[in-house]
């Protein structure tokens, strides 16, 4: 008697176990998917001060934290939803000086629609669709950002219909709040649109333009080449005017490099041109633009779900807008960083 | 105590059978990925269908390929050969403690040829497509890393971890096939189905 007990225990067990795994097996088809990030960061700028103004990695000497990025996915049939959320000081840096580094800001949350097999609706908060670089540290291979990046947009909430020609082509096009806001009182004033285009296999190619107002206009064209198995080149070229033209604006180019010396190891370097346009300072008194040179050498070794980022770079400047370390200005500025980024 | 032994071994029998239902695969899997002296991934096997004519097999599979008209890209179809083909996705995942998300598109073409009562499947040119996580914080496949899987198996560490789960995959997807061409190949052929004729004398 005990046996059969003990059987048809193991029985409903079975029983049990064959039903999850049919769950399981329907749940894979639609899973909800969770994604995130953690990082953190040592720099040491040689002037003995935060120096170089891009994004993010700027607190010096210090071990410092760049945020907690917590994402939600889930797509259904023809409906998919994105819902991201960020807390600590990249996560502020992306959302404005005033924020704070506890509170959490949404970086993406927007729900799409396909309509056909070829065209489909996004509304809501999305990650830029400009330029190369991303907020999120998994994105970029290297941990600084460039100034192209620091001094575009951010985040383009609106409406936006894609429609994909073929796997080679898409173009997308929509409108958009003022840059990186939730909300916006004047309206969805931005046009945006983007050209995808793969003219060869590996090939990427972004033809990005976004103008309104106040936000002003960029043009951007963003484009990588897996050009063998280990080798990647990336170019991103942008020009933005501000709505005022006495507000100026900027013009930049960058040059992405990464090989992959071994399956953990891989080594890149970022080379990007910028300069600032001319504006008016006051009525009448007209700043010159100032133009930058940045070089910066990054390693990306990778354990599981882990990678570990050894950063040098370099910048100059037409004018003494770097700190010399001695109360003055320099022209140069050279860090060194290194930071660790978990992505689950 | 022979009726005793008898009722204990029957009640042994049922649940063994019990078992055996439901460990016992309703599909056969695949334990190893065969790879071709060229070091390419081939899932291939002639198998005979006496009871069912070449056309119907040939339709069969062509009535296959064709369901889920959202994945109808890349069928390719020589009639006069009874040579069928498609192109086919699955998706390996990466499971978490509460979770899973896309670790790899799995790209492969099936291929399906008619002859003399029998058919061959070939499964073949299988390519990998990395997924990562997008600006705007959707995981996708990276495209410009497509990789031919056979490299893929042979060189990255972490392929181990998802081998079963393609194994299982492409397995169930041979079964699948198999028994859409069986089944229906076995349905009641059309020529013995009697026909209605409509006649103006009545």
């Amino acid at each position: 008697m005990k046996k059969i007990y003990l059987l048809l225990t193991i029985g409903i067990l079975s029983l049990l176990t064959f039903t999850a795994q049919a769950q399981e097996a329907e749940e894979e088809k639609n899973p909800l998917v969770i994604t995130g990030s953690v990082d953190l960061y040592y720099k040491y700028d040689f002037s003995g001060e935060e120096n170089i103004p891009t994004s993010f990695a700027n607190e010096q000497n210090t071990m410092a934290i760049g945020m907690v990025d917590i994402g939600l996915a889930k797509e259904v049939g023809r409906a998919s939803f994105v819902g991201e959320i960020a807390f600590g000081p990249r996560n502020a840096a992306s959302v404005g000086p005033s924020s704070s580094v506890i509170e959490p800001n949404i970086q993406n949350l927007y729900i799409s629609y396909a309509l056909t097999d070829k065209l489909s609706v996004t509304a809501g908060y999305m990650g830029t669709f400009v330029g190369y670089e991303v907020i999120s540290p998994t994105g970029n291979f290297n941990y600084s950002t460039s100034y192209m990046f620091t001094n575009g947009p951010f985040q383009n909430a609106g409406v936006k219909l894609e429609y994909a020609f073929s796997d080679r082509v898409a173009l997308m096009a929509g409108l958009f709040n003022n840059w990186n806001v939730y909300s916006d009182t004047d309206g969805m004033s931005d046009f945006g649109a983007q050209l995808y285009l793969m003219p060869a296999d590996g090939w990427d190619l972004y033809l990005n333009f976004v103008s309104g107002s106040p936000s002003g206009t960029e043009v951007d064209i963003t484009t990588g080449y897996q050009l063998t198995d280990a080798f990647y080149l990336g170019l991103n070229l942008a020009d933005y005017s501000a709505s005022d033209e006495n507000d100026g604006g900027f013009s930049g180019a960058a040059l992405y490099a990464q090989y992959a010396l071994t399956d953990a190891f891989s080594l890149g370097g970022r080379y990007e041109y910028f300069s600032t346009k001319d504006f008016e300072e006051e009525v009448g008194i007209t700043t010159e633009g100032t133009a930058y040179n940045a070089f910066t050498v990054s390693g990306n070794l990778k354990a599981g779900p882990l990678t570990l980022i050894p950063e040098l770079r370099i910048d100059t400047s037409s004018d003494n807008v770097f700190a010399d370390g001695d109360n003055g200005f320099a022209k140069t500025a050279s860090q060194i960083l290194f930071a660790a980024v978990y992505a689950f | 105590m022979l009726s005793d032994l008898g009722k204990r071994l029957t009640m042994k029998s049922v649940f063994l059978l019990f078992f055996v239902g439901m460990y016992g695969s309703v599909w056969a899997q695949v334990t190893a990925i065969p790879f071709t002296a060229d070091g390419k991934l081939l899932f291939t096997e002639v198998v005979p269908a006496d009871s069912a004519t070449d056309d119907l097999l040939y339709e069969n599979a062509k009535a296959y390929f064709l369901e889920h008209k959202k994945k109808r890209r890349g069928l390719r179809q020589e009639k006069t050969n009874k040579k069928i083909s498609r192109t086919y996705t699955c998706v390996l995942y990466q499971k978490g403690i509460a979770t899973q998300k896309p670790y790899a598109d799995i790209q492969y073409k099936v291929m399906v040829e008619v002859k003399d009562h029998r058919y061959r499947y070939q499964f073949t040119d299988f390519t990998f497509q990395p997924y990562v996580k997008t600006r705007y914080g959707k995981m996708e496949p990276l495209k410009r890393k497509t990789q031919p899987l056979g490299k893929v198996v042979r060189e990255h560490k972490d392929w181990g971890a998802h081998e079963a789960a393609f194994l299982t995959a492409i397995s169930q997807h041979i079964a699948q096939l198999k028994t859409a061409l069986t089944t229906q190949a076995t349905a009641p052929d059309s020529a013995k189905t009697p026909m209605v004729q409509l006649s103006d004398e009545w």
